[in-house]
């Protein structure tokens, strides 16, 4: 990473010729992109970045960059707790590719250490409590009758989110010429007993434990917005409270970390919006298919022989398990 | 004659070697990847193990699944031909049952 020119173009950005970096090294991220954190001062003021670009590995469903950064701004704007967007550069000829620079956030994003070490994230019923607050300030975030221009990339709302959901796993199935009737089974009982979606709205769309960062009073930010866009936003509900979410506590219903009365309570009372039980419900088996699908797309990855991955060789070998939930909740009787 | 110890039983000596000798010295990146590479071990010796509760449960649902195999099925089903069917559904979660065994036995009394 060419640190001149970084230096030159964050100074430009910020207005700060004297702007120095001091230190820039990559942090742990996920499988989609690549972050780092850079270090900097201005005269006295220590200023700490994250530098986020696309990793070599990325896959067809998540937004670019450029988009996803847009979608972080509006949110920030709406007062949802997010790191701070302070620019996005374009230009590849800086770094070698686009890239977005965040305000960097001090906390803990791993799920499964969410989930076990109670030293974080404060009081576990507050923090499901804010979570729900927070998702509802996303959905509330912007109106799709009128987006704003620089989200003109978000297209219409779909009619149906739930049909065209599956439509799209069904085309990654296809995609990686996967014959799972178990899956099928779920996605065609997904069909029969889709909802009409009256009221879309911003959806994250993978807002779970495990992409919102914690320290130890509480919530400090939620993270990846790559698969934001108009859709049902139950699904974001039932995708947090799903079971494949809840690392290891399936007792603690909203994502691990606290009861679904203390979520849906704060969801309640941010938004106005009644939350409907059984539309969670479906949400939820849909999630379970969704993972699944996603699963077995990583784990394509590495059978294909393009990547060598024991994690995405074990990744693949779990969705049985996902299966079984799904049969479970799409027993015979459960599709009239 | 099957050579002893059996190919199951390596994949069992070898995880335990693995977790009693190995793990405990290693920290970061290198004891989460020994931890995978431990639960590889333990799937792939599940799976030799329980081969003929797989089979069983494959021939069950290749048995009502149509003259292509997995392919008609598939296809069925989004075509609408299989909704709710009890027989399928019965098949299907046999088979899920015992790959997830695979994946994650469940616990004792669980």
């Amino acid at each position: 990473m060419d640190q001149t020119r970084l230096r030159d173009w964050i100074a430009g950005l910020l207005n700060s010729p004297d702007l120095v970096v001091e230190e820039i090294r990559p942090l742990g991220g996920g499988s989609i992109q690549e972050n780092r954190l850079v270090r900097s001062r201005i005269g006295d003021t220590a200023r700490a970045f994250v530098l986020r670009m696309d990793a070599a590995a990325t896959i067809a469903s998540s937004r670019s960059r450029s988009d996803e950064f847009r979608i972080l701004e509006a949110v920030w704007q709406a007062g949802v707790r997010v790191p701070e967007p302070v620019g996005f550069c374009a230009d590849p000829a800086v770094l070698g590719a686009p890239f977005a620079l965040m305000g960097l956030v001090e906390g803990v994003g791993l799920g499964p250490r969410i989930a076990k070490d109670l030293s974080l994230g404060g009081d576990r019923e507050v923090l499901a409590e804010t979570l729900g607050r927070e998702l509802a300030r996303i959905h509330g975030a912007l109106d799709p009758r009128e987006p704003p221009a620089a989200l003109a990339f978000l297209g219409s709302p779909e009619k149906q989110p739930a049909l065209a959901e599956i439509a799209r796993l069904r085309a990654s199935l296809d995609g990686i010429g996967a014959q799972r009737p178990a899956i099928e089974w779920g996605l065609r009982w997904g069909e029969v007993r889709a909802p009409d979606c009256p009221a879309p709205a911003l959806v994250h769309r993978d807002f779970r434990t495990g992409n919102y960062m914690v320290d130890e009073s509480g919530l400090t930010a939620i993270l990846d917005w790559e698969f934001a866009g108009w859709g049902d936003p139950v699904q974001d509900l039932g995708w947090f409270c799903a079971t494949c979410w809840r690392f290891g506590r399936p007792d603690l219903e909203a994502g691990g970390i606290g009861s679904r009365a203390a979520f849906y309570r704060g969801y309640t009372e941010e938004s106005g919006r009644r939350i409907d039980p059984a539309s969670v419900a479906y949400w939820e088996v849909m999630a379970h298919l969704r993972w699944a699908v996603i699963a077995l797309e990583q784990g394509a990855r590495h059978v294909s022989g393009r990547e060598f991955s024991l994690e995405l060789a074990l990744t693949g070998r779990m969705v049985p398990e996902l299966e079984r939930t799904i049969l479970r909740a799409t027993a015979p009787e459960s599709w009239s | 004659m099957q050579d002893e110890p059996s190919g199951a039983a390596l994949l069992d000596a070898a995880r335990r070697a693995l977790m009693e000798e190995v793990v405990p010295g290693l920290t970061g990146r290198s004891r989460y990847v020994a931890l995978m590479v431990a639960n590889a071990i333990s799937i792939a010796a599940r799976e030799i193990a329980q081969a003929d509760r797989l089979k069983e449960t494959s021939t069950r649902l290749l048995g009502i699944a149509g003259d292509d195999g997995l392919g008609d099925l598939v296809r069925a089903i989004r075509a609408g031909a299989r909704d709710a069917d009890p027989e399928l559904h019965g098949a299907l979660r046999a088979g899920a049952d015992a790959a997830a065994e695979i994946w994650k036995p469940a616990k004792p009394g669980a």
